[in-house]
């Protein structure tokens, strides 16, 4: 315990990037408030602001909560028209948006809006379709989303906070994991370069305990701030925005929990994403690790981790992927198992890298893939923990 | 007090042998492990002390393998390598917790422990200071605490002196005696002088197998009758440090130099012989390829 506490007190002891970590968190209650202030409902001729304007449009959505029919959706158009962005003259780009929460959810998932950035004036249309087909992943279609909505039964309700929540939750938790990677890449590296590797080595704890004892503290270090960002802003977001919209459907935000079969909840999505951040925050600490037990400096141990973060990430699922379709797809090789197979398994490769982790990226994959997602997880920390006393122990 | 038996061992770096059969017990006292940089006494250090496995061969202490004693073999053991480490933010005082901690030093014990080794070693006074701002005489004096912190039955220190000015390798040497009457110390030193003076026994090393053993008087017996010296002049010095082995070359004034070397025969018709040291052993073990 003592040790652990002193493994803790020396990661913790780098005063540069605690400040780093005070910035961060400072930044993400200014995002957290500027974002709030800057709120703007219009309901019934009334324009409200800020806190004000929240509240208003909590107790509008509170009308429609439940299950979404067409009725309801034709009732606010009804009543509110649709939404567009209020463009000043003296503005370059357009900041607010006409309307209120009900009405904006409606003109921006159930009308061309996002494709052509003007005021909807119908519902989206199958025919529609073709004319965006080039923009597959920007374009929406009545088929594909509007009609998921209603068939899906998802539930209507005030998710505007959820939405902010998860969308700085998922940048902060991205933010957290590189601070981590340079609080924890010395944790080891640091001991070949300063050259007190030896006198560790030789004593009584140095081959096992004291191992333990720097995982256990860089694991505890991360998690705890983990923790505590997750907390601070789930704190601002009710203290906001209240617990409405826990309920509703979590695809009133993210489509990808209207998938398959499920229509999450937004507090089960939320637990989801927990669990799939916290399993980020954890393999990362893992695999710096390895990387701080094999690196013999500091700088190379970051560098290298760094490295694999963001743009390994990023090459497996941006260009590993598709070039291994269109291998697939060209060699006629998708009309079989194992062309499916290779797909799905470096999807779930992909999944499990701490940068779509932290995008809570397990959410929008298949139910059946959970378990062996989380068997690769604990492959991963498990595999990174093991090589981690390998590489240390052998010392030279 | 255990013995540390050396059991034919081997070492190799990329298919090139550092250490070479080396065969050698530790008993109670202080052994100095002598020889020229490069000679392999810092890979026997590491191995001895469980850092390094040797490629063949065994290191026993008593009747058990170290290696399968593991930390029961760590805690007899306290170390000082040849580059110490420290971390320069940790001061004095949280240095030497750590690795108290580490030891498995019982926490009731440990402060104790610490302001008297702190004391031993002359540092109580800068006990809060970062290890950043302290000289490097200093820093090695740290590394010596730290090493006798767990009041280890077997010591192992690698060029504990590089660092030290001369009163503090006096004091060191003074030290280190005391501690050498109730466990096994193993010192390694290139500085003939400090293991002259601190060794009981002494092993010479060379390319990494072992050239000699002994106290000091049995090790200068192997040069008895060997060393001379002669007063030449400079450009008749110059020729003999070419064709002998030249432990000293000392200038007389008025043209005149006195040289010590080693050789089997009367190398001028002036020599005499002289009293051979510590030094003129060392040459001569190391004397083929170091000339």
């Amino acid at each position: 315990m003592r040790l652990w506490k002193m493994e803790m007190r020396r990661i913790l002891g780098r005063p540069i990037l605690n400040v780093g970590l005070c910035l961060l968190l400072a930044f993400l209650v200014f995002a957290f408030w500027f974002d709030a202030s800057g709120s703007r409902a219009e309901i019934d001729g009334t324009v409200y602001r800020g806190i004000d304007a929240i509240r208003a449009d909590r107790k509008l959505a509170k009308e429609y909560e439940g299950i979404l029919t067409i009725d309801k959706i034709n009732q606010i158009v009804e009543r509110f028209g649709f939404s567009n962005f209020i463009q000043q003259e003296e503005q370059d780009f357009p900041r607010e948006r006409e309307g209120n929460f009900c009405n904006q959810w409606v003109t921006n998932n159930l009308t061309d809006f996002y494709q052509t950035n003007k005021k909807g004036t119908t519902y989206l249309e199958s025919e529609r379709w073709e004319a965006y087909g080039k923009h597959y992943l920007e374009s929406r279609r009545w088929e594909e989303y509007g009609k998921r909505y209603l068939e899906k039964k998802m539930k209507f309700g005030y998710t505007e906070g959820w939405k902010y929540f998860h969308s700085i939750w998922s940048w902060s938790v991205l933010a957290l994991n590189v601070w981590l990677v340079l609080m924890t890449a010395p944790v080891f590296s640091e001991e070949y370069g300063r050259k007190t590797i030896h006198v560790l080595l030789t004593s009584v704890h140095g081959k096992w305990k004291d191992i333990w004892a720097k995982i256990a503290a860089s694991l505890t270090v991360g998690i705890a701030i983990f923790l505590a960002l997750t907390l601070l802003l789930f704190g601002m977001t009710i203290a906001i925005y209240g617990t409405d919209g826990l309920g509703a459907s979590a695809g009133m935000f993210d489509f990808r929990a209207l998938f398959g079969s499920t229509n999450l909840s937004v507090g089960h999505y939320t637990v989801l994403a927990f669990g799939a951040k916290f399993a980020a925050v954890c393999v990362n600490i893992c695999v710096t690790l390895l990387f701080s037990s094999r690196c013999r400096s500091v700088i190379s141990a970051v560098v290298v981790r760094i490295l694999l973060f963001y743009p390994l990430a990023w090459l497996m699922n941006e260009v590993l992927y598709q070039m291994l379709f269109d291998l697939i797809y060209d060699t006629g090789a998708i009309y079989h198992l194992w062309g499916w197979l290779s797909l799905d398994i470096l999807s779930i490769l992909c999944s499990s890298t701490t940068y779509y982790l932290s995008w809570s990226a397990p959410i929008g994959a298949p139910s059946n893939w959970a378990v062996v997602i989380l068997f690769v997880l604990l492959i991963i920390i498990t595999g990174s923990i093991w090589q981690v006393f390998v590489n240390y122990r052998k010392g030279e | 007090m255990p013995q540390l038996r050396l059991e034919n061992i081997k070492k190799c770096y990329k298919g090139v042998p550092v250490v070479k059969e080396l065969e050698y017990t530790f008993h109670q006292g202080v052994y100095g492990l002598l020889g020229a940089n490069g000679a392999g006494k810092t890979t026997l250090i590491r191995m001895l002390v469980g850092v390094l496995r040797p490629d063949s061969g065994r290191i026993m202490c008593g009747q058990q393998e170290i290696f399968r004693m593991g930390g029961e073999y760590r805690r007899m053991l306290g170390y000082l390598p040849q580059e110490f480490g420290y971390y320069p933010h940790f001061t004095v005082l949280r240095y030497m917790r750590y690795l108290a901690e580490l030891k498995a030093v019982p926490p009731e014990l440990a402060e104790e422990r610490i302001e008297e080794l702190l004391v031993q070693v002359g540092l109580i006074q800068v006990k809060k200071e970062r290890m950043k701002n302290l000289s490097g005489g200093m820093l090695r004096r740290v590394g010596i605490a730290q090493a006798l912190l767990n009041d280890p039955e077997i010591l192992v220190m690698d060029e504990p002196t590089a660092g030290l000015d001369p009163k503090e390798r006096i004091r060191f040497r003074n030290f280190i005696s005391a501690l050498g009457r109730e466990r096994i110390v193993v010192i390694s030193s290139h500085i003939v002088s400090d293991i002259e003076y601190i060794a009981d026994e002494i092993l010479l090393i060379k390319s990494g197998k072992q050239v000699g053993s002994g106290t000091v008087h049995q090790l200068c017996e192997r040069v008895n009758g060997k060393v001379w010296e002669s007063v030449e002049t400079p450009e008749s010095a110059e020729q003999l440090n070419l064709q002998f082995v030249v432990s000293s070359m000392k200038n007389m004034g008025e043209n005149k130099v006195c040289v010590r070397m080693i050789s089997e025969e009367r190398p001028t018709e002036s020599a005499v012989l002289a009293e051979p040291g510590l030094e003129d052993v060392f040459l001569f073990c190391m004397a083929p390829e170091e000339i």
